[in-house]
């Protein structure tokens, strides 16, 4: 019985062991100089770039976030993941209006984080911010076409 | 590079003073904020009192402090003529009506001091004042002329 429960054991915290190894979290810093954008962004994002795209960028993975609205692209989120682009609504229109007009307060202040599944397709996405007197982060399940909030905060900071 | 005596800012608030420590904080540039430090300064100012332009500026638009509160405000002014260069913020401040593009001579009214106690309770009231020269963020009041 005690082999049992021991074989059971060991089985069940392999499992988690296996699976907690195959899903990575990727931090994507925002990229100031459009010099240093992504050579993969130049498939899909032509230059010249606009000062309303904003991209956040690791080594194998970026994310644009496109805050004007024109005939190539809508306004939204595109993520590169396993070379391909999807494009994402906002999850909070307002929010990300006055995120982009208002900017960061410094580039090292706003930037994403992702968790990926084993096969490298990103499960959620975390938004930081530390804008004018407000910091915080929206926490994004990826749902098929859309991005749904399942966490935020936000802590309006007395001056 | 617009540093020179003439360049400087005037207090936007009259005989204002830096923000000494409330329950809330200290007003200096650098001051503790929870895991960061303040990047501008708080002068001192009664609710409703007049806030005037600390440069010759236009008005880039109007700024708000905080994503999920709107009723605080402030305004966005780009130093020009003598005070190129500058990139101001100020907060805390209701704008006179219609102030985006306005052009504006240093010491002209742009509004007026809200009242932050609804918000933090047992806060002086004060504006935050926050000056980039030349894209790189500085403590304002080295700038300013007279601040008490």
């Amino acid at each position: 019985m005690k082999k049992i429960i021991l074989s059971y054991l060991i089985l069940f915290f392999s499992i988690i062991a296996i699976s907690g190894c195959s899903e990575k979290n990727v931090k994507l810093s925002y990229i100031v100089n459009s010099e240093n954008y992504p050579a993969s962004m130049l498939n899909y994002f032509k230059p010249p770039y606009e000062s309303c795209l904003k991209v956040y960028s690791s080594e194998e993975f970026w994310i644009v976030e496109q805050h004007c609205q024109n005939s190539k692209y809508k306004k939204g989120i595109y993520v590169l993941e396993t070379g391909k682009i999807k494009y994402f609504q906002w999850y909070d229109s307002k929010f990300s209006e006055w995120a982009n007009i208002e900017g960061c307060n410094s580039n090292a202040d706003c930037y994403y984080s992702v968790n990926l599944d084993g096969n490298e397709k990103i499960k959620e996405l975390k938004y930081y911010y530390h804008i004018n007197l407000s910091e915080g982060y929206y926490k994004l399940l990826r749902d098929k076409d859309l991005l749904k909030i399942i966490g935020n905060s936000n802590s309006d900071i007395a001056s | 590079m617009a540093t020179s005596l003439n360049t400087r800012l005037k207090n936007p608030i009259k005989k204002g003073s830096i923000r000494k420590r409330d329950k809330w904080g200290k007003g200096h540039y650098g001051a503790a904020r929870g895991k960061r430090l303040h990047n501008g300064i708080d002068i001192v100012a009664p609710v409703g009192a007049d806030v005037f332009s600390p440069i010759n500026a236009k008005v880039v638009r109007l700024s708000y402090p905080y994503a999920k509160d709107l009723s605080y405000t402030g305004l966005l002014l780009d130093g020009i003529g003598i005070h190129k260069g500058y990139s101001i913020k100020i907060f805390y401040i209701k704008p006179l009506p219609n102030m985006k593009g306005e052009i504006l001579t240093i010491g002209e009214k742009i509004g007026s001091v809200q009242d932050l106690t609804i918000k933090y309770p047992g806060i002086t009231n004060h504006i935050h004042i926050e000056v980039n020269l030349n894209g790189i963020k500085k403590n304002p009041k080295l700038f300013i002329n007279k601040i008490y």
